[in-house]
């Protein structure tokens, strides 16, 4: 099934909603909610923090619609404020650190794993994701997580392409390191 | 050229991991609240009737539709869940329709095999009076919470 609302471009509800529509704006909310607490989630933003933060993404990628201009991309621009957020609210906290369980020496071989220790791989990784530097991290989530692609990171982050497959590159150097122990 | 490595093969198994983490969502008093800033704010200005769907989202019911049976319509008299005032169902062909009476503005609904756990339920958005999922494709006891 097609939810009608999903016709509409982001852009066009973003227009529609800086005219006074509420309802653009809901379903704004609505199309997007998941992927903002998604990403806050791997950025380092602790559960009980998200919810509020995320509000306050919202609200600031709003309250600056009236700044847009033809041919803006919304989400980029929505990414860019979580990531910020993200990072902002991090920084006025002591950095989490987490010390990451060791390989079991009885590991199976990666084309043996079960459900359980892709359960422990899952939360080595987020875990492990602590290891990078922030801009790392963002290039990491945006791109590999959230599948964008190295056009979008760029602009949803202000970097060049370059930069990102660079990041991209030292961020998965690190994690493999990590997760083999 | 990339070489080929085992350790690419575990990160990418723990990426695959990591996407398939279930969705979070804001709650209905989250989503009221960025409303009503925005509104204050006066970013966007609130037409008739969006204090309306913020309610509706505060008071929603759990809606049991029976997929697979012949006909069904799950709001009906003497059962019906709250909010039914605003929603009903019904089976066309093989399609379940839903109709909302207020659907012009947009609508989150949740698909659960379980009445009590819409934690980890599916998610779609709507916006329109009617909306249609394909019965063949759902299980045959499916609960739905609009939002």
């Amino acid at each position: 099934m097609a939810p009608p609302g999903d016709e509409t471009s982001d852009e066009a509800l973003a227009g529609a909603a800086k005219d006074g529509d509420v309802r653009a704006l809901e379903l704004l909310i609505l199309r997007h909610e998941s992927r903002v607490l998604r990403v806050l989630r791997f950025l380092g933003v602790a559960r009980d923090d998200r919810e509020d933060l995320a509000q306050d993404v919202f609200l600031k990628v709003f309250r600056g619609l009236s700044g847009f201009r033809p041919g803006f991309v919304f989400e980029a621009w929505l990414y860019r404020v979580t990531v910020n957020a993200a990072f902002d609210h991090r920084s006025g906290e002591e950095r989490r650190t987490r010390h990451l369980a060791p390989l079991d020496d009885e590991e199976p071989a990666p084309d043996r794993i079960s459900a359980q220790d892709l359960t422990v791989l899952r939360n080595r990784l987020e875990a492990a994701l602590d290891t990078l530097t922030d801009r790392e991290r963002a290039v990491f989530v945006l791109k590999e997580i959230e599948g964008l692609d190295t056009a979008q990171v760029a602009r949803g982050l202000g970097l060049r392409e370059v930069t990102v497959r660079r990041h991209l590159g030292q961020a998965r150097e690190r994690l493999k390191k990590v997760l083999s122990g | 050229m990339s070489v080929w490595n085992p350790d690419d093969a575990v990160l990418d198994d723990a990426i695959r991991q990591l996407r398939s983490t279930p969705d979070e969502q804001l709650s209905a008093k989250s989503m009221a609240f960025i409303v009503d800033e925005a509104m204050a704010a006066r970013t966007v200005r609130a037409p008739w009737g969006i204090r309306q769907v913020v309610r509706m989202s505060l008071v929603v019911g759990a809606v049991p539709v029976v997929l697979g049976a012949l006909v069904l319509i799950a709001i009906g008299p003497g059962s019906q869940p709250e909010g039914a005032d605003w929603a009903a169902v019904e089976k066309r062909g093989t399609e379940v329709v839903f109709t909302i009476a207020d659907g012009n503005g947009p609508h989150r609904v949740l698909a659960s095999t379980d009445a009590q756990g819409f934690e980890h339920a599916r998610q779609m958005v709507t916006a329109g009076k009617e909306f249609q999922i394909d019965a063949a494709r759902e299980p045959k006891l499916v609960f739905y919470k609009i939002d």
